[in-house]
């Protein structure tokens, strides 16, 4: 019988045909090729581009995603065997990719209206442009309205003019880095009877205005956005009969915690400490203070864990803590006293029970699975491991949080690769640094999803401090408290220990007719001057819109109207009505006239597009 | 311009709960919006006096009457106005068509509060250890800081209601002719007792979450739906062109009676005033002419379309239009009111008896109405709960009887069961802020003529021995009470209405398991 020899194989396999090109974008190119053949048997294909091989497969099809805009590639695909045999080179397919796509043209700040009724903006179709920014992208008009809407309060006319042409990285440098600071030339608020200057210590609507007050005039309006974000989060109300210096403590700490130009290093990690082990309002209205060693109280441990830490549910729906973590963490966290003693050098203060075993539970718990001593914080009482470190290190942690902070900011979920990247710098040596998501979220392409068509709702407070700016209208006594308590969030007021609900909630058919409401009332305010110097009513410095020429046309009166506005985004078939609207208002008295620019900024300002950001 | 919302509250005034408010929110449907909405004809709250054949349900003979509000309807497609007027009518036969009320008291209603152990309970000691402050007397009405309560009759003392629950006549303090011990009767199964309780009603594992728990009562099972129990009855029951079938008196639709098919609506209960300029309240002088057509302009920049996937400004724009046709309802909520009937007023009893008010309006309409849902939130009384919860309790009992006397005038009682319920109930003990935190078993309570009354599920009582973790046991399973509802009441079709499968029957503390006479 012959012995069949093995003989090396030194046959190439033959070269793949119909290379191909099956879709392209400016980063990305989809190959496709048919399969060649071997004397022996196929195992793969490389892909080389330009000179160097990129990769190897087993199939016959490539998606390329290393590719930048505007540039050509040279393809070729040699086959390959299992004795490592390469076919030839065979003919290079050349790939260009498009540049990237420019972001819609920027709406004109002046200038006459649309006036083709039902138009649209040319081009791109409202609602799917997302132009794929890179931080190094230079901003149009419409990128900066849209990050001072989102990481702010509106823009105005000269943060336009500064940041119009500048590259999207300056701006979320300047929102990370710039120092507080206020315009002094916007009024100080007053009271209802224009007496004095407001004082949070002394009535509730003073109370809320000082800081509406703060966030119309602040410089840098990221620390104000997030330190209502984290009011929000870390949910207080003062309805509970809180002291107001425990209130604006609490306040005065999550300003701190959303200046991260003073605290770069601003963590969360030292937030949730401070909230459990330092803060009087929390601990009054969580009934913190009230949980002890024979009586505990489950109240704040709960919250921690369901609304402040983990939430009920991790993202692929897993419960994450049982009711037995939430009884154990609730002993961890016994023994945090409060003064609340009206009068007493001490009034405020959070201490730890001294000795700790008179309220502290100081008996071993398990926690996710762990037993140990734990307390809320590390060393107190001394060798007790940190409770709280026990929390954050929950799995669930990070995503839960870096989710909600890029909801606060932008609309679409949030793609995984994003979140994991963030969740790294978020959690990158256990410091759990909110800089770095914020500044991730700030600088990602989403931010400018939509742009032609914004697709955020403003919540009552960013909607009337934008209002506010936009019209340049001063604070006074009851009306901003009063307008929102009508669109239902007032500051230090959340309704419950979950904050806000938010989204879709703002609006129904009161909180709507309170947004216009809100308008009426801050026109009022800029608009009508004290009919005595001593008068209670109107505002001092306001006065009224100077009357329009009698021959002042439909389309001159919404110019002036949207210019007094600052210039909104609004859509095109929206100012086509407004058009239609001014020229059949009456016009033939100085009245009508001066009516008529009242009811447009109105209809600017407190319509249907007014609310989304 | 007032609008008609909650005030602020008095500087440095007592806290002032926002009662209908984003505690609610849990309970209604927030991720769609409504298909169209349907103006009330005043007619067709009437009853369509006028007639009832095609001839009379066009839409100009009924809107010459007036609207009296509108519907935000929620279903699968629009549908014709008349389209909807003949067909509840054609679901409206006169006689005896089985109509559930249901009555959700958002927050964790404490049970404990409400029906607790009488003069004669063998837990009577471990209820007072528990709750050292805010224990009721057994037996006493309230005074000088103490709150009372009052045995419930044929429990032979072993159980009592709290006092704010109870009529004047019967010893309590809820300050009304009416009250559960008026429904009540003497607990048997004969006429005059239209009123079961279950004391200790819930799910196990029990959730504590007011966002989970509120999810699953109303879905009817364990798990978050998009469907509500009562929509899915609708959508195997119901009609497919009339959206009044199930209304919710509210802004925004109920989760319990969300449908996946046909159509079911929301009628606020409150008319609103649209978009206004009048002078002297934006900076023009006062007496200067009003300015014109703002409403109409509204509606024109409402009317304005926004990509498919905007939600946000979808929303807006369509919740403008909404407010808009909203303005201007002819008749006023006072109008609706069976006048002989009392009501409780003031405050935020008002909210709750002026959305009963409006169910029984509509109900006796004959417009096909079956199922009705209302909501009252501020039952989540972490602290100081008795100043907070008894006059809601007090507000709760007046209005159930009131209502059902209101019903009886109209002559429908007979048909109609009134179903009370809260996403769980609190912890046996107190804690330290004179309130209680979240627990297990809530109080659910069934009332009309056609109800079984009595103590219809086991009291779990508050010995230590037998709480759980420090919650009440569940003695009965949610879905028993609604299986019962289905079969028993709203009957049909009931196949797959509730997810978990057949539920086990209730037990009664007389015997038996049926909830209806």
């Amino acid at each position: 019988m012959a012995v069949l020899r093995r003989v090396r194989d030194r046959v190439r396999p033959s070269v793949p045909t119909r290379v191909r090109v099956r879709g392209i974008t400016p980063t990305q190119a989809t190959l496709t090729w048919r399969a060649a053949h071997d004397n022996r048997a196929v195992v793969g294909y490389e892909v080389w581009r330009g000179g160097r091989r990129v990769v190897r497969v087993r199939g016959t099809r490539y998606v390329d995603r290393a590719l930048k805009p505007g540039r050509t590639y040279r393809y070729v695909i040699r086959t390959l065997d299992a004795a490592g045999n390469r076919s030839r080179a065979g003919r290079a397919l050349v790939v260009k990719t498009p540049p990237a796509p420019r972001p819609t043209p920027a709406t004109p700040t002046t200038g006459p209206p649309s006036t083709a009724p039902g138009s649209t903006s040319g081009g791109t179709p409202p609602g799917t442009s997302i132009p794929p920014v890179t931080p190094a992208r230079v901003m149009t008009q419409a990128m900066v309205d849209r990050l001072f809407w989102r990481a702010g309060f509106g823009p105005a006319e000269p943060e336009r003019a500064t940041w119009t042409g500048r590259p999207v990285a300056d701006l979320v440098d300047f929102f990370l880095t710039s120092p507080q600071a206020l315009d002094p030339a916007v009024p100080a608020p007053v009271t209802s009877t224009n007496a004095r200057p407001i004082d949070p210590l002394v009535t509730r609507e003073e109370g809320v205005i000082e800081w509406l007050d703060t966030m119309q005039r602040a410089r840098n309006p990221l620390t104000e956005r997030l330190a209502f974000f984290w009011h929000q989060h870390w949910a207080v109300s003062r309805n509970d009969g809180i002291p107001i210096e425990f209130v604006l403590t609490y306040r005065n700490r999550l300003r701190r915690f959303g200046d991260l130009a003073a605290n770069p290093g601003a963590s969360f990690r030292d937030l949730a400490i401070e909230m459990t082990t330092q803060d009087a309002a929390m601990s009054l209205f969580l009934t913190g203070y009230q949980n002890t060693k024979s009586k505990p109280n489950e109240n704040y441990a709960r919250e921690f864990m369901e609304l402040f830490c983990l939430g009920v549910r991790d993202g692929a729906g897993n419960e994450t803590y049982t009711q037995e973590d939430v009884t154990e963490l609730a002993r961890a966290f016994t023994g945090w006293r409060l003064n609340n003693t009206v009068g007493s050098p001490a009034f405020g203060t959070v201490s730890f029970s001294s000795p700790a075993s008179t309220y502290h539970d100081t008996g071993s718990k398990t926690i996710f699975g762990q037993t140990a001593n734990w307390a809320a914080i590390a060393g107190t009482p001394s060798g007790a491991p940190s409770a709280i470190d026990q929390v954050l290190t929950h799995p669930a942690h990070a995503p839960f949080l870096v989710r909600k902070l890029w909801s606060q900011f932008i609309v679409s979920p949030i793609p995984d690769a994003t979140l994991a990247s963030l969740v790294a710098a978020y959690t990158a040596s256990g410091a759990y640094r909110l800089a770095p998501v914020v500044r991730g979220i700030l600088s990602h392409p989403l931010i400018f999803e939509s742009l032609d068509e914004p697709n955020m709702i403003k919540p009552p407070v960013v909607f009337l401090v934008g209002a506010q700016r936009a019209l340049g209208a001063p604070m006074k006594g009851t009306y901003q408290r009063d307008a929102l308590s009508n669109m239902q969030q007032i500051p230090y007021e959340p309704p419950n220990v979950a904050g806000w609900e938010g989204g879709l909630s703002w609006l129904n058919t009161n909180t709507t007719q309170a947004r216009f409401d809100t308008v009426l009332r801050l026109l009022m305010l800029k608009h009508k001057p004290p009919p005595s110097p001593t008068s209670s009513t109107g505002f001092p410095g306001a006065a009224a819109i100077p009357d329009p020429p009698a021959d002042e046309t439909a389309a001159q009166a919404v110019a002036t109207a949207y210019a007094a506005c600052t210039s909104p985004w609004l859509a095109d078939a929206t100012r086509a009505r407004l058009l239609g609207f001014a020229a059949t208002h009456p016009v033939t008295t100085a009245t009508n006239r001066v009516q008529r620019q009242y009811a447009l900024r109105a209809l600017i300002l407190g319509g249907p597009d007014a609310q989304v950001m | 311009m007032t609008l008609p919302t909650s005030a602020p509250p008095p500087d440095g005034g007592a806290p002032n709960r926002c009662i209908p408010c984003e505690e609610l929110e849990l309970a209604r449907v927030r991720d769609e919006r409504p298909t169209q909405t349907l103006p009330l004809p005043v007619s067709a709250l009437e009853g369509l006096p006028e007639g009832r054949d095609s001839g009379s349900l066009t839409r100009r003979r009924l809107l010459q009457g007036g609207v009296a509000g509108f519907a935000a309807v929620y279903g699968s497609r629009a549908l014709g106005f008349e389209e909807i007027f003949e067909a509840a009518v054609a679901q409206a036969v006169p006689s005896s068509q089985n109509r559930l009320v249901v009555l959700y008291l958002a927050g964790g209603n404490d049970s404990l509060n409400c029906v607790l152990p009488g003069t004669a309970a063998p837990d009577l000691a471990a209820y007072r250890t528990a709750r050292p402050t805010i224990w009721r007397r057994p037996n006493v009405a309230s005074a000088a800081g103490a709150v009372g309560s009052r045995d419930i009759a044929g429990t032979s003392g072993r159980l009592a209601w709290a006092n704010p629950l109870v009529s004047t006549a019967g010893g309590g303090d809820n300050g009304s002719a009416f009250g559960l011990d008026t429904l009540y009767g003497d607990g048997g199964d004969g006429p005059g007792s239209d009123l079961a309780f279950l004391p200790a009603a819930d799910y196990t594992p029990s959730n504590f979450s007011h966002f989970d728990s509120s999810d699953y009562w109303f879905a009817g099972g364990l798990a978050s739906l998009t469907t509500g129990w009562l929509g899915r009855w609708i959508d195997r029951n119901g009609s497919a062109t009339n959206p009044l079938q199930a209304v919710s008196i509210d802004t925004a639709l109920s989760k319990a009676i969300r449908t996946a098919v046909n159509p079911v609506c929301a009628i606020p209960s409150v008319s609103a005033l649209g978009f206004t300029m009048n002078a002297g309240s934006y900076g023009m002088p006062p007496g200067a002419p009003s300015t014109a057509n703002i409403n109409t302009e509204m509606r024109e920049l409402a009317a304005v379309t926004a990509s498919a996937d905007n939600t946000y400004l979808r929303r807006s724009r369509s919740t403008y239009g909404l407010a808009v046709d909203v303005a201007g309802s002819g008749a006023t909520i006072s109008g609706l009111a069976n006048a002989t009937e009392a009501y409780p007023t003031g405050g935020s009893a008002q909210t709750l008896s002026t959305k009963l008010q409006l169910t029984a309006k509509l109900l006796a309409a004959g417009l096909g109405t079956r199922i009705v849902t209302v909501h009252w939130g501020g039952f989540d009384t972490h602290g100081t709960q008795v100043a907070t919860q008894d006059p809601q309790l007090r507000a709760v009992s007046a209005a159930l009887g009131a209502f059902k006397a209101d019903l009886t005038a109209r002559g429908i009682e007979q048909n109609v069961t009134t179903l009370v319920f809260s996403e769980f109930g609190r912890r046996a003990g107190e804690n330290g802020s004179l309130g209680t935190d979240h627990g297990a078993g809530g109080l659910m309570l069934l009332s009309g003529s056609a109800v079984r009354g009595g103590w219809a599920g086991e009291f779990p009582g508050c010995a230590p021995a037998n709480l759980v973790g420090g919650n009440l046991q569940v003695t009965t399973d949610f879905r028993s009470v609604y299986q019962a509802v289905l079969s028993e009441w709203l009957g049909g079709d009931t196949t797959g209405v509730l997810p978990d499968g057949t539920p086990a029957p209730i037990v009664r503390a007389g015997g038996g398991s049926t909830l209806f006479k």
